[in-house]
């Protein structure tokens, strides 16, 4: 009987114990949540640099990216390349990696003729990684790189497949109390050419996002300015507008997005692009006047690979409709 | 008992469940953070004059940015606290003195809503941009003089050899000072030992020292001055005089008014020695004189009112010894009218009009380093009377790689071997100008670019391989200064081509050019 009080006892002292307890983890479970419930499975598609490919997404247990491959768009599906993605506690590196021959065309040509029945073999060996995009969020800075293979260097003893760093972007994003980007602030690095590689143009740029309510209503962009009292000075605006709290349009001088429920048109200097969406406003198939093409399947699920790929401005001015 | 102890836990229990009642309203204060500066970049260097940038990413977040101020601050050395600017970008021209040990540069942001401030200290190092190079003493008004500093791949080893970029620092002397250097210069004269640094400038009116890193006269080291024991020829203005360096110990030689004093250079020593007299000579009056530039051979002086040549050294001066059957007597030049001292491929050669004969002699001496009065100086000599428009010569130069005499009238410069007397015209003065001067660079650094025999851009060194000469062109009263490399030695032949020859201009009457150290 004693200890069946006892029992109780404790019984009871736990459960006030739980009852104190604050709720702490909900924001935690909330993170990779895209606010639909889609997440990208496959994506088919063909660019300048990939040619026809295949892109498809595997994601851990928590709804966060694992990784991709690349397969070649053929009945071989050749994997040609992957994304990765590291994670640490308030950090992670997404990557985008090709696989390229560290061997010259000449050379393979040769192995073909020597071995013709294992010469793909040596290639497979021969391969390296590359990486051809990055992002890395790491000490509150996203940080992105862009690579690039070289040209004109691809035979003989100039062979060398080592990507060149062509920009990189590193953003300090300032939240306001709803978690929406306040002020972003940002240096944009643009690499020379060649061996001018190791000197870099930096641009220090500073974004003011206002609000009204929950709605984006514009965007200004500072430069810092040595003699202006407050340190800066306007530099551009991206006015935006709305459709019952979705952002339907943003305009700048180099900078414009339309979107309704069935499209979104992405307008860059030189390059549009136009995002089929499907219900839940996600791109379905993109087409660019680039001749870039890609059709984007969803499956079920929570993701976060808009987050690991893009900037937050990018998603902010209506960049980003893969989610 | 049980009953009791029911009692305690429930209390227990009902303490756990009490609020926290402590000051929830404690806002943990964001730092300002500093961006764009690498954790290495706090370490900058500038020349004097030159705009200083340092470009910080600034920012707290949750504070305005206009709530932010700034300060930057710099101090140390000699100078006063200065505040440099107040915005986040520190852009300003920096107007301290060279300094190497850098200056403390205090960046302080102040973040308005609390009023706390992060200071970051940085260290400026701030440098002379009157590096080596070529001084150009010059007069627009025939009264005062300036001095221009050129810098320039062809006049210092710091600049690389494919930087064609020349700068041009005009009127150093005046823009340092306020003033022009009065009266005309005659010499100027760098060195550098350690720290020990001086830019002397003789003037007809007087003597002037200087740091060559900031041209700024120093008061206190003019004219009587620089002198431990005022000698009698200091500080009355001066009709003639000049400097060398004896090379051995870095010593500098001053003939001021024809009487020569030397000045040490080593520990920190700024002032010259009394004047020095050779054994048995009561008074002379120094002409003419030159050290070598590129041996340690002793310094070579010729005596207008004794009429010989005296030689000297860190430890004075001596007189030489008449040589039976040599072919002159350094000790009784009196049938001479010497008017050029300077040296080529053979020896130390005294360029003279021979009295007697009315004929244009070099008298050559071998180069003695460490001499004496017994030393065999007299060597040779050479007849150059036929030298086409000799006569009409006003300006002579040497050259010590190649037996060779340069002599400019007003409107052309010749040469001819000293070997074989061949003149032919180098260069010719476009009308309108005239030449005022010539002279062989001879100091040590900088690279040349010539065309080689296909045309293509060929470089060398600049050292006795470069052609200095001045023009000045009376309508325009603009002084010119025409850099023509010597492309063909023992000939005396220069690049004929003009694209190799590259010209200074912008300038007064050209006094002199000196090489900057």
């Amino acid at each position: 009987m004693a200890l069946k009080r006892i029992m109780m006892l404790s019984l009871l002292l736990v459960t006030t114990l739980i009852a104190c307890n604050d709720d702490d983890n909900g924001s935690e479970s909330s993170l990779y949540n895209s606010g639909s419930n889609s997440r990208v499975k496959r994506i088919i598609g063909e660019n300048d640099h990939w040619g026809k490919y295949e892109l498809q997404f595997n994601y851990r247990a928590d709804g966060r990216l694992d990784h991709v491959w690349r397969f070649s768009d053929d009945e071989r599906r050749d994997t040609l390349g992957r994304f990765a993605v590291e994670y640490d506690v308030n950090y992670y590196k997404f990557e985008i990696i090709d696989y390229v021959l560290n061997i010259d065309p000449d050379s393979v040509s040769i192995l073909k003729e020597l071995y013709p029945t294992s010469w793909e073999d040596t290639l497979c060996e021969r391969r390296r990684e590359q990486t051809l995009y990055s992002t890395e969020l790491s000490e509150g800075k996203l940080i992105t790189n862009t690579y690039q293979e070289r040209r004109g260097n691809s035979e003989g003893t100039l062979f060398n497949p080592i990507y060149m760093n062509i920009s990189s972007q590193t953003l300090m994003v300032e939240n306001n109390k709803n978690g929406r980007p306040l002020v972003i602030r940002c240096y944009e690095d643009i690499y020379g050419r060649g061996s001018e590689n190791t000197l870099y143009n930096r641009t220090v740029l500073k974004y003011e996002f206002e609000y009204n309510g929950d709605e984006l209503i514009s965007v200004t962009q500072y430069i810092p300015d040595s003699y202006s009292e407050t340190s800066w000075t306007k530099y551009g605006e991206f006015s935006c507008s709305n459709y019952s709290g979705i952002l339907t349009g943003v305009d700048s001088d180099k900078y414009k997005m339309r979107r309704n429920s069935k499209q979104a048109v992405v307008a860059l200097p030189g390059e549009n692009t136009t995002y089929t969406l499907n219900d839940e406003g996600l791109a379905i198939k993109m087409e660019s006047t680039t001749g870039e093409t890609a059709v984007i399947e969803y499956e079920a699920g929570s993701g976060n690979f808009s987050e690991l790929y893009a900037t937050p401005l990018d998603r902010a001015l209506g960049k980003v409709w893969v989610k | 008992m049980k009953k009791w102890i029911f009692i305690i836990i429930m209390q227990i229990c009902c303490f756990a469940c009490f609020e926290d009642d402590s000051n929830l309203e404690i806002k943990t204060l964001n730092p300002i953070r500093i961006e764009n500066i690498a954790p290495g970049e706090y370490y900058y260097s500038c020349y004097m004059g030159d705009t200083l940038e340092i470009k910080p990413l600034v920012f707290c977040e949750g504070v305005p940015d206009s709530k932010l101020s700034f300060e930057w601050k710099m101090y140390g050395g000699t100078i006063a606290p200065t505040v440099l600017d107040s915005t986040m970008y520190l852009s300003a021209k920096i107007t301290a003195p060279p300094y190497a040990s850098g200056y403390n540069l205090v960046f302080t942001i102040t973040d308005e809503t609390t009023g706390i401030s992060r200071l970051e200290t940085f260290t400026v190092t701030v440098l002379s941009p009157y590096g080596t190079g070529l001084i150009v003493a010059d007069t627009k008004d025939g009264a005062n003089s300036d001095l221009s500093l050129i810098r320039s791949k062809e006049f210092t080893s710091d600049i690389s050899n494919s930087d064609d970029s020349r700068k041009i620092f005009k009127d150093l002397w005046s823009q340092n000072n306020g003033t022009e250097l009065p009266g005309l210069v005659l010499d100027a004269f760098t060195s550098t030992y350690g720290t020990n640094r001086s830019l002397t400038v003789m003037t007809t009116e007087k003597l002037f020292r200087a740091d060559q890193n900031d041209y700024v006269n120093i008061p206190s080291e003019e004219d009587e001055n620089m002198f431990m024991v005022v000698p009698p020829n200091i500080g009355h203005g001066y009709e003639y005089g000049g400097f060398v360096e004896y090379r051995s110990t870095s010593d500098e030689f001053m003939n001021a008014n024809g009487l020569v004093a030397n000045r040490g250079v080593q520990n920190s020593n700024r002032k010259y020695n009394y004047i020095l007299y050779p054994p048995g000579v009561r008074n002379y009056n120094v002409t003419l004189m030159y050290a070598p530039t590129n041996s340690y051979a002793d310094v070579y002086l010729y005596d207008d009112l004794n009429k010989c040549m005296m030689f000297g050294s860190f430890q004075g001066l001596w007189c030489g010894q008449n040589i039976a059957g040599a072919p002159f007597d350094v000790t009784n030049l009196k049938d001479y009218e010497p008017f050029f001292l300077g040296e080529v491929a053979s020896g130390i050669a005294l360029l003279a009009k021979e009295k007697s004969t009315g004929n244009f002699k070099g008298l050559v001496m071998n180069k003695v380093s460490f001499g004496a009065p017994n030393s065999n100086y007299p060597k040779s000599i050479f007849d150059f009377t036929s030298a086409t428009d000799i006569e009409n010569a006003k300006f002579f130069e040497l050259n010590v790689l190649e037996d060779v005499l340069y002599y400019a009238t007003e409107n052309k410069l010749y040469s001819t071997s000293t070997v074989n007397i061949n003149s032919t015209v180098q260069w010719t003065a476009p009308i309108g100008e005239k030449i005022t001067g010539i002279k062989i660079y001879d100091a040590e650094g900088g690279n040349v670019a010539y065309g080689n025999e296909q045309g293509k851009r060929t470089t060398m060194s600049s050292p006795n391989r470069l052609m200095l000469i001045s023009t000045y062109n009376e309508g325009t009263q603009e002084g010119r200064l025409i850099c023509i490399p010597i492309v063909t030695l023992h000939a005396g032949i220069l690049e004929q081509d003009s694209r190799w020859h590259v010209q200074f201009t912008g300038f007064g009457k050209i006094l002199g050019v000196y090489k900057q150290n």
